[in-house]
């Protein structure tokens, strides 16, 4: 027995794989997927606004989870299957996990950026604040206690931002199968063409070492 | 014809800051560490976004000093080759 309880966490890509002929839709800025029955109303028994019907059919499945209210619904002998052998894969899971930390991600963004914008307009924005991880002021090499960078409001909102100790770099447009996902040859992050080589040359990292290695 | 978008809370927020720190002859270096600060961008394309904030019709109901004081070095400014109408371009 699994400690995973499958039907909390259901992607519809699994659901679609199981039941082929599940009529899905999930609410305008909804962000699950419910199981339609035939009368036009949902598993669960909400009313979706401006429902947004998912054909699971010949389409991708939309990168939502299923309704756990909806999940339990199901037929126990399809319930049981989702649990043993049609269980979702890691990449099903990954994918709609993906899309769920993104949109977190964004909203915290946006959210942190309304309290930075309300702290200009309040001039609060270069108070100085202290929180636990704040380290000491640091030594300098006589040992002598120098000043450090003054953390501030505005500067605990930007080390807070998303995508902020990244240089932005999650924020890649596309889907996972986007070439432009590929990995960089210098490893996740690395700007592959900040510096030069040693023969003075612009090249990829992943290049320069394979050609030291040959040397 | 599409009615403008209102003035933005957050290019409110520019014009305050301008009218805040700008012109008052604060260092370069120390002006990039406050825009920083306040809007997590450096100093081009906070200048950028300014522009698009004082271009803004509603801009001057919410900071009208600044906003003229602004306008006002706008125009002073002289104009550059690539700011020419097409219809005046190399006459």
């Amino acid at each position: 027995m699994s400690a995973v309880d499958v039907l909390a966490f259901l992607p519809t890509a699994t659901l679609a794989r199981v039941i082929p002929t599940a009529q899905l839709a999930s609410a305008r800025s909804g962000r699950t997927a419910h199981l339609m029955t035939g009368d036009g109303t949902s598993a669960c028994g909400r009313r979706l606004r401006g429902a947004i019907r998912h054909d699971l059919e010949g389409a991708e499945p939309p990168l939502l989870r299923v309704c756990t209210r909806c999940a339990r619904s199901l037929p126990q002998s399809t319930r049981v299957h989702l649990a043993t052998l049609g269980r979702p894969s890691a990449a099903e899971l990954a994918a709609v996990r993906e899309a769920e930390v993104l949109t977190a991600a964004a909203e915290f963004q946006a959210l942190l950026e309304h309290h930075r914008t309300e702290a200009v307009m309040e001039d609060s924005v270069s108070e100085p604040v202290a929180f636990d991880g704040d380290p000491p002021p640091p030594l300098d090499y006589n040992g002598q206690r120098t000043d450090g960078v003054r953390l501030t409001l505005g500067l605990m909102i930007g080390a807070l931002m998303p995508g902020a100790m990244t240089g932005g770099r999650v924020w890649i447009p596309g889907d996972a199968s986007s070439p432009a996902r590929v990995a960089a040859p210098g490893g996740a992050g690395t700007n592959v063409l900040s510096a030069p080589d040693r023969t003075g040359r612009f090249r990829p990292a992943g290049v320069a070492s394979y050609a030291a290695r040959r040397r | 014809m599409t009615a403008p978008r209102p003035l933005t809370r957050r290019q409110h927020a520019l014009l305050r800051f301008s009218a805040r720190h700008g012109g008052r002859g604060t260092h370069v270096t120390a002006m990039a560490l406050l825009v920083w600060e306040a809007f997590g961008l450096g100093l081009l394309p906070y200048r950028q976004e300014l522009a698009a904030a004082v271009r803004h019709p509603d801009a001057e109901a919410a900071e009208p000093t600044e906003v003229r004081r602004l306008r006002r070095l706008r125009d002073r400014r002289p104009r550059r080759v690539g700011d020419h109408l097409p219809e005046t371009r190399g006459t």
